[in-house]
């Protein structure tokens, strides 16, 4: 088994086919069957780690199951975790869609509960962003698998357009409850990697109580003449009553390939520390997503 | 199919109508199951007087059997149209003023690859699918792209993909991401013509037939249309509305023949022209 802990030897990276890059262009998001299953031994024991090390779910207290339990940053907490940036498969995935300079834009780890509605990760802001996820457990649309609705992450067109406002209340505007809107189910085994434009809409519906999963954001560089759209951007992620964007784990084991995907975030993070202390002045607790 | 007392109009709902003008396909289960067993005698029949499969002979199952104008041959499938349930999503989805542009009848075989039925022509134009066999994604059921009708950036990017699916998407046809519609016999399934449709594992003589229908054609574009019906000269068939038809079309069924029949010369003289080259047999679809 690949040790994530010895990135010095690291094999070349693997990038995605030019069909798989118009794949994702087109559809808004690709599924890798058991690209990771050499490592998901690890990476469920990192996952575990991490959230024993942080009382077992949201805000420090053991997840009871009735509320989403949500942990920003994830990966960036355990250093053999912050090492899947470098790693090939998905280095080389990133790079293919992104570009050699993406940025790292954090991670979440959840158990999730039950049912995710409807929704986009993000806007049209120019800027390319996408997910990884990874789901821990074997999944398919009965039991919460990731459902998204191929093409929806267009911008500037007909079928995002018409979807708009809609899918937050299906049956009065599609006569279809939220598990009937068509999509594409993404039946998932531990190992396989499921990434997606931050644009495109997707759910998941008929999910357990401690549904296992985590995720990367990343996106692509942003401009010079950008920076204060980066800033704000990022400063959104005060809700998580985070202080810095990247987590002391990634900070302390980054090589130097992985710094070039952290750099420009720890260079515009500087909004967090003030937001995140007015939040606490006003009592607030970290969000769950 | 008998419609002496003209139950009123079974209209769609709001949603249903988002529904379709969202991700250009319904599928409405059930809807004719009470007719269905009439509907697939009346199928059986018009093939029987037609030698059972394309261009008179039997249905070999080497390729698909087509046959157009196909409801109209049966004075009972005419009366389709004027089914309660068939006009109001007709109605509710093209306007009362709606146009019958034709229907066809098919034994299909294996696969069908992805296609759309017309582009954007600024009329609407949709497709009622009868099956009269169960099917799902494992025998040929419809798969659709939902959305894919709507012009804009999917579409675009969808444009020249599926000519050759794996070389440019790396995903055979059936991998393509798709809705499977799994049905039943008595089932519809209604689609706007721009979507992108196929079906994959079908097998050699899978029962299905279709009516089209499309928005009132504005009088300045009725050259356009003349074009469109036109279109269908490689049926080889003399006028747009078949005479049985035309004879049994009651008052209500005549409005929305009326743009067809009175449109179809150029298509009678694009026919003349294909007989003259000697052609004889009928395209397949």
């Amino acid at each position: 088994m690949p040790n994530m802990n010895q990135p010095a030897a690291l094999p070349s990276d693997q990038p995605l086919s030019e069909a798989q890059r118009r794949f994702f262009t087109t559809f808004g998001y690709l599924h890798l069957p058991g690209l990771l299953s050499d490592v998901i031994g690890e990476v469920i024991d990192g996952f575990d780690r991490v959230w024993a090390n942080r009382g077992g779910g949201h805000e420090g207290k053991p997840h009871d199951g009735t509320a989403r339990s949500c942990l920003v940053p994830f990966i960036d907490q355990d250093e053999r975790l912050s090492l899947l940036l470098d790693d090939p498969r998905i280095h080389g995935l990133l790079t293919s869609l992104l570009g050699d300079d993406f940025n790292y834009m954090g991670s979440d780890g959840n158990y999730y509960v039950g049912n995710t509605g409807w929704h986009q990760d993000g806007g049209n802001t120019g800027i390319q962003f996408l997910k990884i996820a990874f789901y821990l457990d074997s999944l398919d649309g009965s039991n919460g698998a990731l459902r998204v609705i191929p093409g929806s992450h267009h911008p500037g067109g007909g079928f995002p357009d018409a979807l708009k406002g809609k899918l937050g209340d299906p049956v009065t505007h599609f006569g279809a409850t939220g598990s009937e809107v068509p999509a594409m189910v993404l039946a998932t085994n531990p190992g396989d990697l499921a990434v997606f434009d931050h644009r495109i809409y997707h759910s998941s519906w008929n999910g357990g109580k401690r549904r296992r999963m985590f995720t990367m954001n990343c996106c692509q560089r942003w401009p010079e003449s950008r920076l204060p759209e980066l800033q704000d951007y990022i400063g959104t992620h005060a809700r998580f009553l985070i202080e810095r964007n990247v987590g002391p784990a990634m900070s302390r084991v980054a090589t130097p390939r992985m710094r070039r995907h952290l750099e420009q975030v720890e260079a515009n993070d500087f909004q967090l520390k003030p937001k995140v202390e007015a939040l606490l002045a006003q009592g607030k607790a970290a969000s769950r997503g | 199919m008998q419609t002496m007392t003209n139950p009123p109009d079974q209209l769609l709902s709001d949603a249903q109508k988002r529904f379709f003008a969202t991700f250009g396909y319904l599928h409405l289960p059930g809807i004719l199951a009470d007719l269905i067993p009439e509907v697939i005698a009346g199928f059986e029949r018009i093939w029987a007087a037609h030698g059972g499969g394309h261009d008179g002979k039997p249905h070999d199952g080497q390729a698909r059997s087509c046959l157009p104008q196909f409801l109209e041959l049966d004075p009972q499938m005419c009366m389709l149209l004027d089914d309660a349930r068939i006009r109001g999503l007709l109605v509710s989805l093209l306007g009362e003023d709606f146009q019958y542009m034709g229907s066809d009848g098919n034994y299909y075989v294996g696969d069908t690859g992805w296609h759309q039925d017309g582009g954007d022509i600024g009329i609407t134009q949709i497709k009622i699918a009868f099956y009269l066999d169960p099917l799902d994604a494992g025998n040929g059921a419809l798969r659709v792209i939902p959305g894919s009708h709507l012009p804009g950036g999917f579409d675009d990017q969808l444009k020249g993909k599926f000519k050759d699916s794996v070389e440019s998407l790396g995903v055979t046809g059936s991998q393509v991401p798709a809705v499977a519609l799994a049905t039943v016999p008595g089932d519809l399934a209604v689609f706007d013509h721009r979507l992108r449709h196929s079906s994959w594992n079908g097998s050699k003589r899978r029962r299905m037939f279709t009516m089209n229908s499309c928005g009132r054609w504005p009088d300045h574009r009725l050259g356009d249309l003349q074009e469109y019906i036109a279109g269908g000269a490689r049926f080889l068939v003399d006028s747009a509305i078949a005479p049985t038809m035309r004879e049994v079309a009651t008052p209500r069924m005549r409005r929305h023949l009326e743009q067809a029949m009175n449109n179809d010369g150029l298509m009678r003289q694009r026919v003349a022209e294909l007989r003259a080259k000697g052609t004889q047999a009928a395209a397949r679809g």
